[in-house]
């Protein structure tokens, strides 16, 4: 008996760690693609996306690719869909308001589609092996200067039939802290996306050496996205930043600012 | 899993540093919120096969620990790594095989054991949440990586880019042979650059103009985490690392990038 509860323990830590479904990440087999929730941002920047075309890098030859865009606004609702051919290894997108509908702040996925002369001649591949979309986005508020990327996150979207759908799991509440810390000279922008089919709700707080603060509470649709702004010298003393989610992996996009100076990174 | 994090000097006056809390990277919320280490900084210079310890430091009271590569006069090129360790652990002056960093989980949430990996030039800065995967020091490997991070269409406005890649073999070595760090084109194959490295060492290279030519980056001697440094002398600066091949991939990780790695390395030279 003792084992037996040992065991259920045991099975319910390793469910609420698990940030994926189960069942598709043991038994299922997709026939999607999957793909980072990415996060835009037009409000003053411009974004750039680079996409890789999966088979080509993984065949090392440059081969034909539909890039398939869907985006969707701050409260998770499509908003737009872009779809660009090319047969270079890797394709850099410039988001515009265009493509979004006028949406100035929101989410994308990226997901490919390949002739089928192509997945014919290569099916004995895609039994073994399904792409995963992580890219590279980048920010800039000059035009005359270059981007600053980083790379996707996490998220693991995939495209069912007409449904946008999701193998991300909300489990119990985590906290996750990352290693950087809000300085009281410089502003920032957290930029939260939200991968799973569910709502989620999200206690940010702000942590000194001797006191801890929420500093915000919110609740975000599927595919939706939230920022979080710090203004500069808000913050009086150099403090770590946590949130509480029901993601077993939680982060976000960070934007740092000092003057014209500003950083970004994932969390 | 645990992780080593690093320091180098990447040279042009680019200063890195890294940040460190004792605030644990992700937990579930009943679990404890802190945990205790303390971190042993050691060096290997290029010529040698010994780890020198150069600073042993504890968080006191704080929350976080700060460290700059221009606390340790490292030449360009050198390598500091910071080991996060038990604060019972006696780290000793030299060592030939790295002490094992510890984990820094306190449950069953998924983490990454990271640090702030932080560049700045002037009053530019820029950063990563990234680590150096102790599982990965342990193994000789293959590397491979491709060009979206490289500042191709920039040159009008003066930015650079330069490939930084980390190389830390933490098991024992009983000598150094040459390794050559590649640049080639990944359209025809055909090599554009060739630098030579040892391990244990940031093997920093200069990406020259290269138009639209698309490129790939490989080293058939050693694996290495790439960071990519995109900047100018009038206050742009950019760093990220490339995704290792297997993130290509969902499930078939390993499988995916043994057949990626395979079919580019036994047609580059």
């Amino acid at each position: 008996m003792n084992k037996l509860i040992s065991k259920l323990v045991n099975f319910r830590e390793y469910l609420n760690a698990n940030p994926l479904s189960i069942f598709h990440s043991k038994f299922g087999r997709l026939e999607s693609d999957v793909s980072d929730l990415f996060a835009f941002r037009l409000d003053g920047y411009e974004t750039v996306f680079i996409a890789e075309n999966s088979l080509a890098l993984l065949l090392s030859e440059h081969l034909e690719c539909e890039h398939i865009f869907h985006f969707f606004d701050a409260n998770g609702r499509g908003c737009g869909i872009h779809k660009v051919i090319s047969d270079k290894f890797h394709y850099s997108l410039n988001i515009d308001e265009v493509m979004t509908g006028g949406v100035r702040l929101g989410g994308f996925v990226h997901h490919v589609r390949y002739p089928h002369d192509l997945t014919k001649k290569h099916s004995a591949l895609f039994l073994d092996i399904l792409f995963q979309h992580r890219g590279y986005t980048g920010f800039r508020r000059n035009s005359k200067s270059n981007f600053s990327f980083f790379h996707g996150n996490f998220g693991l979207i995939y495209i069912d039939g007409t449904k946008i759908k999701s193998l991300a799991r909300a489990r119990d509440k985590h906290v996750y802290t990352p290693q950087f810390t809000i300085k009281p000279e410089y502003g920032y922008d957290l930029i939260f996306s939200n991968p799973v089919d569910r709502q989620i709700c999200i206690k940010f707080f702000l942590q000194s050496n001797d006191s801890s603060k929420v500093v915000d509470e919110c609740c975000i649709l599927s595919h939706a996205t939230h920022m979080l702004t710090i203004k500069t010298g808000s913050v009086l003393q150099e403090s770590n930043i946590s949130w509480e989610t029901s993601l077993p992996v939680g982060r976000c996009v960070v934007f740092e600012y000092k003057d014209e100076y500003f950083d970004v990174f994932h969390s | 899993m645990s992780d080593y994090l690093f320091l180098t000097n990447v040279g042009d006056g680019i200063v890195n540093s890294i940040n460190l809390t004792n605030l644990v990277p992700n937990r579930r919320s009943s679990s404890a919120d802190k945990i205790d280490y303390k971190l042993g900084v050691f060096t290997q210079k290029l010529d040698s096969l010994e780890w020198i310890k150069i600073d042993e430091t504890e968080f006191r009271g704080e929350n976080n620990i700060t460290l700059s590569s221009l606390e340790y006069d490292l030449d360009v090129g050198q390598l500091a790594v910071v080991i996060p360790v038990s604060v019972d652990e006696e780290l000793l002056d030299s060592y030939s095989i790295l002490p094992e960093p510890i984990s820094r989980k306190v449950d069953k949430s998924p983490v990454n054991e990271r640090a702030t990996i932080h560049f700045s030039k002037d009053k530019a800065f820029s950063s990563y949440q990234g680590e150096f995967p102790y599982q990965m020091s342990r193994l000789k490997g293959t590397f491979l990586a491709f060009d979206p991070l490289v500042a191709k269409h920039s040159r009008d406005f003066g930015v650079k880019t330069k490939l930084v890649l980390i190389n830390i073999h933490s098991t024992e070595l009983n000598s150094k042979p040459d390794c050559f760090l590649k640049i080639a084109d990944a359209n025809t194959k055909e090599l554009i650059k060739v630098q030579r490295y040892v391990q244990n060492s940031a093997v920093i290279m200069e990406i020259d103009e290269v138009n639209d030519i698309e490129l790939c980056f490989y080293s058939k001697d050693t694996l290495g985490i790439p960071l990519f440094i995109s900047y100018d002398d009038s206050g742009f600066l950019s760093i990220e690392h490339t995704h290792p091949p297997s993130e290509f991939f969902w499930k078939e990780k390993i499988k995916g990038q043994r057949l990626l790695k395979q079919s580019w390395l036994t047609k580059l030279p």
